[in-house]
């Protein structure tokens, strides 16, 4: 089936079978391999894209459900010459470590702070909680998003 | 309480990023016309490199989905691999049919273990099959395998693959698998290795003893999951060489692995590593790689093979579990007089890292204390459960847990101060190991004293419904006694920047940003003068690999060895050119300078052209390093089986609903030794990573089985891992040391951070409610049934 | 996953014919965070999958004359986002929040939970607490019942193969009342309930009324423990007496063994999730 889909501002179409996952579209056809696959079944948010503005596990969408929708993935965000301001913090602050989660990591914090820009700590953590990580600790990731949003050490304490 | 990082020390005000209004910046650090040089932050300019907070160069492919993982790399005409896993836990194989499966719509290869040259593989014996073709051990065993167009045709041809089994009786517990008419394993006994360390007389000493204490303690079978499931391609080449990709973390031994499996000759296996999404341990030897050799050998065309996560469960390595029996002499004033341990550690089907897990948790079992009366009894047994091989800690928190909780419950019968008693046990400069060997750097007591400060260990609670607990440790760097070399080039370019070759592979933690803060550091110049290549058998040279802690001291010694050959060559070229002797030059600040005479200096590059293109001597040096060590008596374990080690106490305070059992820990302090911090940021990332690990051993993971040997929860729905709502606050402190064996003082960092944890959030457990876990996880269910067992047994009070 | 068909009518009468058409060979999708992960492991998937999450009749949260009305396809988010459902049934978004992470609350609807029927499901105990009503639609037309009845079994609720749940009605009279919902997990992040426990209650001239205990995870299917509703039913409210409740409401649970905890161990948490909830229903009653 024929499914065509806003991918980062740009309108693409694929004639694929309707088992195929937004993921598998994403990684295969379109080769936009920025995210991943670590658990296929919605667990570990690797693979987290963001479908009209809102952060999904794409290994649990079909193609099909984001036809006629824009996503916006991590290619989407910057290059390497153009950071976007949560790609610049994280690589500043060397948040991640061997950066499998990266991708779906940073997504869904674009998605916190799209709604809202100075989450507490907890919001934070919440916010993050579908994505896993094990290596970080997830310390310096949530120190980076306080320190994007504005909200210093103190800030964290009174929350 | 104080902040763990300082706003002030990072370099760059983060006001310039806060652009929520518009979609993208520029590249935060200076205006974007400069052109095609790439933009780094400040301090990765700075000299000297050593102790900065460089900015890991990999950062950037990270935070744009660019860094390439096996998974995302694709070949022409390649194929993908599954691979079927046996239905049975210990069974004789007695056929096994693919000829339906090769029938199937896309495929275009199978393989059976018979058609492997050598079949199995294993780093001490080699009994593990990488297919096995008469026996299966456990459910996670490869039986066949299948190459298709699609991962789904691959799928639907393994269930077309018909497979005899004659079932055997199982055994799944390790203390059964001791006794002499259990089932067995492999051969004539399950019990495929020990050890005994002994030092002074231990039953003497514990009679004489004025209070002895016993317990036992067991730990879980957990897993490495790292975010990245093995993978690697296989395609051979046109001159008829193989070459591998591969998450592997041990390249060197990965392909001395597949030469040997696949006959073939070293020099015609290539093995590239790329950046690894995440190790442990886990990715330490190999797995699918031969068989995706011989596949693609058959196949003509390259071949894929990914684990699925269920993969990652059933048929990787794990953790031993542990069962530890702790007897302990103290005097009456909480000095420690002797200390009896025996293990068994749970080796599941193949032997894969016990002996090295078995022989490393055993010397480290005593824990950091001087004890003149030791005795140490391992053994390692087979059983029908997925094989357990490296994982961070090699033993070391299974033990810590035993021997930082019986520390506590000494103290408390005592009614010794728990940080007191343990100041007063604990090793110092010179202290002789259970193994006989003197001890340097050691700042067990700084660790303790930094952490309980920081934590705030003698201010009164505030809330009295809170308990805290303390757990320190000690944890060596590189091979217990093996020789564990690394080798390293290091080649200055023309221009004075630098390329360093190591065939250590990045498995997130760091290492090429520290070993190129290293390189910088010799040749005085800047991180970001500094490029690391790694990881590819042909072009760097062997390491041992990413494991035991080893890299920034053994890969890192190398480097910086062959740097100063390197740095040799350019003060002799310089010598002439300032008119000095080369012993009177040094490297600083991107110069080659008279030493107090900065006046006297030439520019490294202008340096580096003249020795390359007037003199004919490119500024190039190559060395290796293995740790010095003295091989253990058989008889007693005596020797000096490390290096050097590293020191670090934990603090942990938790909330216990006693109506649940539910524990929250609330937050953790670290004091961790490592020399010295090579890059501080990367040294607090392995920390506070390493905890989110030890938690998770503390309070949540386990592997569980049913009766027939099959995991229950293979999967990350089930097998609990901390997410973000469940870690605690974690402030990490950096314990000031310099060891002078190590490169410019540095030892190393990886595995030490998740040993104590688990000791001290059931240490905080007791402090809170008063009950001893002995058994990890420290489930709610089981600190419930604790608590409810400790109110059975307290007189019932009179309701006011 | 191997291939099927995929269509997304946009009316519920078309919806339903393809149901009728097709029979068993039909699945319904509307978020797809519990189905897609069964096709994912299935051998045999369905001819066809039909994806009712764009169904207008099936969105939209409104006050109707008949209570608060919230669309089958209506995702978790929406419920958490939603100023109706926070001035007038509040711990439907505490449970809502209590639901996967994120990513599965964007996407998961609350008649996919309610549909998929699983005993931990997260979303049916402060429904059943607020005595919900559900509307389902077939081939003749639509029909309501209450949402206990809705829940058969296991995986199995009173659906038949060619009808659909259109939307979840909380009765006019249930709105606003004090209602608290406790999910007791392995875990904070992303977690599957050992137990769960609703509790609702109205509180006249000291006394409580209607009284709604709801239990998840410890029957076959989310239940109502009336025996504990009863006994405290008309009395005034004390601790002691939420606790007695919970042991009641523990004798009426049957909760199982398996690889996540003990029957035991749930009992407890019954006990001690029941008389949290009952306190916390009884602090917003007296707001």
């Amino acid at each position: 089936m024929d499914v065509t889909i806003t991918v980062n501002g740009k309108e693409m179409s694929a004639d694929v079978g309707a088992e195929t996952t937004l993921l598998g579209l994403l990684r295969e056809n379109w080769k936009l391999t920025g995210s991943k696959l670590g658990c296929d079944v919605g667990d570990c948010g690797a693979c987290t894209v963001l479908i009209d503005g809102q952060s999904v596990n794409s290994c649990l969408m079909l193609a099909a459900q984001a036809n006629g929708r824009e996503v916006v993935t991590i290619e989407g965000l910057g290059d390497y010459d153009h950071l976007h301001p949560l790609q610049a913090v994280f690589e500043q602050e060397s948040s991640f470590q061997c950066g499998f989660c990266a991708p779906g990591m940073i997504i869904s914090t674009k998605a916190l702070l799209d709604k809202n820009a100075t989450p507490t700590e907890y919001e934070i953590r919440e916010a993050l909680s579908g994505n896993l990580c094990r290596c970080t600790g997830y310390t310096k990731i949530i120190q980076a998003i306080m320190d994007i949003s504005g909200q210093s050490d103190d800030d964290r304490k009174s929350a | 309480m104080a902040p763990k990082v300082d706003v002030k020390e990072r370099e760059k005000p983060l006001e310039s990023l806060r652009h929520a209004d518009d979609g993208t910046v520029p590249a935060v650090f200076a205006d974007i016309g400069k052109g095609l040089r790439p933009l780094t932050p400040e301090v990765n300019k700075q000299t000297p490199a050593v102790g900065q907070r460089v900015t890991r160069p990999d950062s950037r492919p990270h935070v744009l989905g660019k860094t390439m993982y096996i998974d995302d790399m694709a070949f022409p005409g390649m194929l993908h691999t599954k691979i079927l896993r046996s239905e049975h836990a210990h069974a004789n194989i007695l056929s096994i049919d693919v000829s339906e499966a090769e029938k199937m719509p896309g495929v275009v290869a199978t393989l059976t273990g018979k058609e492997i040259p050598v079949v199995t593989f294993g780093p001490s014996y080699q009994d593990q099959p990488l297919l096995a073709d008469d026996k299966v051990r456990h459910m996670g065993d490869g039986v066949a395998a299948v190459a298709a167009e699609t991962e789904q045709q691959a799928l639907d041809a393994l269930a077309k693959i018909k497979v005899e089994y004659e079932p055997l009786e199982p055994v799944f517990d390790p203390l059964e698998a001791l006794e002499e008419g259990s089932p067995k394993v492999h051969g004539e006994t399950n019990v495929y290795t020990s050890k005994i360390i002994k030092k002074g007389d231990v039953d003497k000493a514990l009679a004489e003893a004025d209070h002895v204490f016993e317990r036992r303690f067991k730990t879980q079978m957990v897993e490495h999951v790292p975010m990245e499931p093995h993978a690697s391609i296989a395609l051979w080449e046109p001159t008829g060489d193989l070459h591998v990709y591969s998450s592997l973390g041990r390249i060197t031994l990965g392909r001395a692995d597949l030469a040997r499996t696949l006959d073939l000759p070293m020099n015609r296996v290539r093995i590239t590593a790329t950046i690894v999404g995440g190790n442990f341990g886990g990715k330490n030897e190999i797995t699918l790689e031969p068989i995706l050799a011989l596949l693609a050998k058959k196949a003509g065309r390259p071949v894929k093979g990914v684990f699925t996560r269920e993969d990652e469960f059933i048929s990787s390595t794990t953790r031993h579990p542990f069962v530890m029996d702790y007897t302990t002499g103290v005097a009456n004033d909480g000095t420690i007089v002797a200390r009896k341990v025996r293990i068994v550690c749970d080796g599941g089907a193949y032997c894969s890292w016990s002996e090295t897990t078995m022989g490393k948790g055993a010397i480290l079992s005593v824990g950091p204390y001087n004890i003149d009366n030791v005795k140490v009894e391992a053994s390692a047994v087979y059983t029908n459960k997925t094989m357990t091989g490296a994982m961070r800690g090699f033993g070391a928190p299974q033990v810590c847990f035993a021997y930082e909780s019986h520390m506590d419950d000494i103290a408390r019968e005592l009614g010794i101060d728990p940080l007191e008693i343990r100041l007063k046990n604990a090793f110092h400069e010179g202290s002789s190991s259970p193994t006989g060997q003197v001890l340097h750097s050691v700042v067990v007591k700084e660790s303790l004293e930094i952490a309980a400060d920081k934590f705030g260990w003698t201010e009164a609670k505030k809330n009295k419904k809170r308990g805290r607990g303390i757990a320190c440790m000690w944890y060596p760097i590189g091979f217990t006694v093996l020789a564990n070399a690394s080798a390293a080039v290091v080649k200055v370019n023309e221009d004075g920047t630098a390329t360093v070759l190591t065939g250590t592979v990045e498995t997130g933690q760091g290492s090429l940003t520290v070993l190129g803060q290293i390189a910088a550091e010799e040749l005085g110049i800047a991180a970001d003068d500094v490029k690391v290549v790694s990881a590819d058998t042909d072009t760097t040279p062997m390491d041992t690999g990413a494991i035991a802690s080893r890299t920034t001291y053994v890969t890192g010694n190398a480097i910086q060895m062959a740097a100063e050959k390197a740095k040799d060559i350019l003060f002799a070229t310089a010598a002439p050119m300032l008119g000095v002797r080369p012993e009177q030059l040094e490297a600083r600040d991107r110069k080659i300078q008279v030493k107090n005479y900065p006046q006297k200096a030439l520019s490294i590059g202008d340096v580096a052209q003249q020795a390359q293109f007037v003199d004919g001597q490119p500024a190039l040096g190559s060395a290796s390093f293995n740790p010095h060590t003295v091989a253990m008596d058989p008889e007693t374990g005596q020797g000096k089986p490390f290096g050097t080690y590293v020191y670090a106490t934990q603090v942990a305070e938790v909330e216990v609903d006693e109506d649940t059992g539910e524990v929250e820990v609330l937050r953790i302090v670290a004091a961790h030794d490592c020399g010295t911090p090579i890059n501080p940021t990367l040294v607090e990332g392995q920390v506070e990573g390493g905890i989110s690990m030890g938690v998770g051993l503390a309070l949540y993971e386990e592997m569980l089985f049913d009766d027939k040997g099959k995991q229950l929860n293979p999967n990350l729905t089930n097998y609990i891992m901390p997410t973000s709502l469940d870690m605690p606050e974690v402030e990490v402190h950096i314990v000031e040391n310099y060891d002078p064996t190590g490169p410019f003082g540095a030892k190393g960092v990886g595995e030490p951070t998740s040993v104590p944890t688990a000791a001290c959030i059931m240490n905080a457990i007791h402090d809170a409610v008063g009950v001893r876990i002995t058994s990890l996880p420290a489930t709610a269910e089981k600190v419930r049934k604790a608590i409810k067992e400790r109110d059975e047994a307290k007189p019932k009070q009179i309701a006011s | 996953m191997k291939p099927f068909e995929y269509v997304a009518p946009g009316t519920a009468d078309e919806a339903v014919a393809i149901l009728a058409e097709n029979g068993v060979n039909a699945r319904l999708l509307a978020g797809g965070t519990d189905y897609l992960v069964d096709l994912k492991h299935t051998t045999q998937v369905p001819k066809i999958v039909v994806d009712v999450s764009s169904i207008s009749e099936f969105r939209g949260i409104d006050l109707t004359d008949q209570g608060l009305r919230i669309g089958s396809a209506v995702t978790h988010t929406e419920i958490m986002d939603s100023d109706l459902v926070a001035e007038h049934a509040p711990a439907m978004q505490e449970a809502a929040l209590t639901i996967g992470a994120v990513q599965t609350r964007n996407l998961g609807t609350l008649g996919g939970n309610l549909v998929t029927c699983v005993p931990s499901m997260d979303s049916g105990p402060v429904l059943v607490a607020l005595d919900a009503v559900v509307t389902v639609a077939g081939p003749i037309g639509h029909r309501a019942m209450p949402l206990t009845e809705f829940f058969v079994g296991p995986r199995k609720t009173a659906l038949e193969p060619d009808e659909l749940l259109v939307d979840i009605i909380i009765p006019r009279e249930r709105l606003g009342r004090g209602c608290s919902f406790r999910k007791f997990g392995l875990r904070k992040g992303q977690a599957l309930a050992l137990v769960n426990a609703a509790a609702s209650l109205d509180l006249n001239a000291g006394k409580m009324a209607d009284v709604r205990i709801a239990l998840g995870a410890v029957a076959p299917t989310v239940i109502r423990t009336r025996k504990a509703e009863n006994l405290l039913e008309g009395k005034a409210p004390s601790d002691d007496l939420f606790a007695e409740a919970g042991d009641v409401a523990a004798t009426e649970a049957k909760p199982i063994n398996d690889f996540r905890a003990s029957a035991d161990y749930r009992l407890d948490l019954i006990r001690a999730g029941t008389k949290r909830v009952l306190v916390e229903a009884l602090e917003r009653a007296q707001v």
